[in-house]
């Protein structure tokens, strides 16, 4: 008793060093559960990057390559699928809807999505949210677009304006397809995914756009304009891949068997969050090293802690051999230097969790709309709480070390005082 | 009869095995006895104090304290026995500089109950109690009692200590080169005051120094040789 209140009273003569010491550790607390804390939201964020899609379906290749191209429009498709065998599967009887995808041209260094009303009605991401429109709405005409906020804010579309729409990839497609501008009828809400860089048209519009193309090719002469691109049946004989969604979950298992054993021609179906997870660890490496950085700046905030701790050890040599004649007992001295580390610990934990929740407050907003990472002012998780009590245990395990020399030192000196 | 204050038999000491710092044959000192112990620097004073406070235990021989020889107690045992019947002055740097005077006078009630005790069987509180020593030890001044210690002239914070060392009316007084940072005056002063208020109080004094202009005001002088070679007998 008497030797806490002493550690309190040294601890309040020192408080100037004593709160930097504090803030150091908060510092460095505040990173380590904010890095844990945007770590684990940006996992299931990922892992949500597509829900309530329960098979993606392409031609066969990698679960991996399948994903990336056909949610993150990262890579092409080398091979196709039949719009006839998309039109089977779409009638199988568990089948509730399907979302196809056309993937393949861009615009101005964006990709272009062709897909139907229902990617709207059913595309969910980050925790099941719907697709939002900032302005407008889906499209309904052949010639008519809905731009990904990243794409209207950085091309300064506004409704109503004409973007014309190229074959092929990249901004410097030597040809374009500037015959059939398109209309902008809708802008959507920023996701942080993909989607966010991306032009949605109708799979007819895709299929509008290269009447006039064979085998990559502009043939000369005949060019198709829009009106009587109109005319034509723009029913598209392929598409990239597809979404689907099923009337019951429990079918999930048999539709992707029957799907794999397709016999018209190969394909692949996949289940959106066994790749995302398959995707997320081969990405693990970067988040471990985050972790590991943060980790380490708990260490160098501990090293404050001990520098500091043993920077006043020796001034305070007097003082433990004066407490010492008193009749405080060795282990009493190695305690009072444990427990100062402890509390200083402790307290850098608390005001590092309170700078924290501070910043979550702030930058919520940021974060969910540049990142698209829903960060919430909440009760430690269990994780963190372990990383709470290791830090502590840390700070303990450091304030031994002063402790140990105190102790040591109540023992050489015996009734002198060393300076 | 009550037990010498002090009895000291064949005692003898060492830091490193086989170099003797300290070797006294005979020694006891009688309660309330004030006994100056002088000695060149090296001699061992420090040494014998450490003994005493049972910090250390002695290598040969016997140290009675009370009638309780340190040897046979633990160390947890020693550093009660200290809290309870022993007072300390060091040399320098004797009060905690992050509490107030009155705070560094209270200590040793924190430390030993038999103290704080013996402190409340005759005062009406503790801090009374420091009061009325600070007083004795002329700091009368009520504004200096609540002072930060660094503020404090070394005399003035010799005589802290040594209003310390009497709290809860320990049976023994162990003084280490207290007065060494003082000028003669006040050093005749503090002494003057230590020996009047032990004498009132009953207590043994140790007063360690190398300076032998203060030997006349005890009753006895222990003058430490140093000790070059371990005996061989
Ligand atoms: N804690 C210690 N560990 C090891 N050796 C010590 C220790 N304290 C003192 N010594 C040694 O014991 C011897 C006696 O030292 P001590 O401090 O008792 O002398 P002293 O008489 O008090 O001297 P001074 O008048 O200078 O204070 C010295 O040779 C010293 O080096
Ligand atoms: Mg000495």
């Amino acid at each position: 008793m008497a030797m806490l209140s002493l550690a309190l009273k040294s601890l309040r003569n020192r408080a100037g060093s004593a709160a930097l010491t504090v803030l150091t550790i908060a510092i460095s607390v505040m990173l380590l559960i904010g890095v844990e804390q945007v770590r684990t939201e940006a996992r299931t964020s990922f892992a949500n990057t597509l829900s309530g899609t329960d098979l993606i379906v392409g031609a066969r290749t990698g679960q991996t390559q399948l994903l990336l191209y056909s949610v993150f429009h990262i890579g092409n498709a080398s091979n196709n699928v039949g719009w006839d065998s998309y039109r089977t599967i779409a009638a199988h009887p568990q089948v509730e809807w399907t979302i196809p995808l056309l993937l393949g041209d861009s615009h101005r260094g964006f990709r272009v999505l062709g897909t139907n009303g229902d990617y709207f009605r059913h595309y969910r991401y980050a925790r099941d949210r719907n697709l939002v429109f900032s302005s407008g709405q889906p499209f309904d005409d052949l010639f008519e677009v809905v731009l990904g906020a990243q794409v209207a804010r950085e091309l300064g579309y506004q409704l109503g304006q004409e973007a014309v729409i190229a074959h092929g990839m990249g901004n410097t497609s030597f040809v374009k397809h500037d015959d059939k501008p398109f209309r902008v009828v809708g802008i959507l809400a920023p996701t942080a995914t993909p989607i966010d860089r991306t032009l949605m048209v109708s799979p007819q519009a895709i299929q509008a756009i290269h009447l006039d193309w064979q085998a990559g090719v502009k043939l000369p002469g005949n060019s198709v304009s829009a009106e009587e691109a109109r005319e034509q049946d723009l029913t598209p004989t392929e598409l990239t891949a597809f979404m689907v969604g099923l009337k019951s979950r429990m079918s999930t298992f048999s539709l992707q068997r029957s799907i794999n054993n397709y016999r018209k021609e190969p394909l692949q179906a996949i289940l959106p969050g066994v790749a995302l997870a398959e995707l997320w660890s081969l990405m693990g490496v970067a988040e471990q090293a985050l972790l590991v950085i943060s980790v380490a700046v708990v260490f160098s905030g501990l090293a404050g802690l001990l520098t500091v701790l043993l920077g006043s050890l020796n001034e305070r040599r007097r003082e433990i051999a004066i407490l010492r004649s008193l009749g405080a007992r060795p282990w009493q001295l190695l305690s009072l230097l444990t427990f100062e580390a402890a509390l200083l610990t402790l307290l850098g934990s608390v005001l590092g969790m309170a700078l924290l929740y501070m910043g979550i407050a702030l930058s919520q907003p940021l974060f969910a709309q540049w990142l698209g990472l829903q960060l919430d002012v909440s009760l430690p998780s269990a994780r963190q709480w372990i990383f709470l009590a290791l830090v502590q245990a840390a700070g303990i395990l450091t304030g031994l070390i002063p402790g140990w020399r105190a102790y040591r030192y109540s023992l050489a000196d015996g009734m002198t005082i060393r300076i | 009869m009550q037990s010498p204050a002090i009895e000291i038999d064949r005692l003898g000491f060492a830091w490193r095995p086989g170099t003797d710092v300290l070797n006294i044959a005979e020694l006891s000192v009688q309660r309330g006895e004030r006994l100056f112990v002088q000695g060149r620097s090296g001699s061992g004073k420090s040494t014998l104090l450490s003994l005493m406070g049972g910090i250390v235990v002695p290598t040969r021989g016997q140290i009675r304290l009370l009638g309780q020889s340190m040897q046979e107690l633990g160390a947890a045992a020693r550093d009660r026995f200290r809290a309870d019947h022993l007072g300390v002055i060091f040399q320098l740097f004797n009060l905690l500089p992050y509490l107030s005077v009155l705070e560094n006078v209270l200590l040793p009630c924190h430390f030993s109950s038999v103290r704080r005790q013996r402190v409340l069987a005759r005062a009406s509180s503790l801090e009374d109690e420091a009061v009325r020593l600070l007083q004795r030890l002329q700091l009368t001044q009520p504004e200096l009692w609540g002072r930060q210690v660094s503020q404090l002239s070394i005399g003035q914070q010799q005589r802290v200590a040594a209003a310390r060392a009497l709290m809860g009316g320990p049976e023994i007084i162990i003084a280490d080169e207290p007065t060494s940072a003082l000028d003669a005056e006040s050093r005749d002063a503090f002494v003057d005051l230590l020996l009047q208020e032990c004498a009132g109080q009953g207590t043994t004094v140790l007063f360690v120094s190398h300076d032998a202009a203060l030997a006349p005001r005890f009753d006895r002088t222990l003058v430490l040789e140093t000790v070059r070679l371990p005996e061989v007998v």
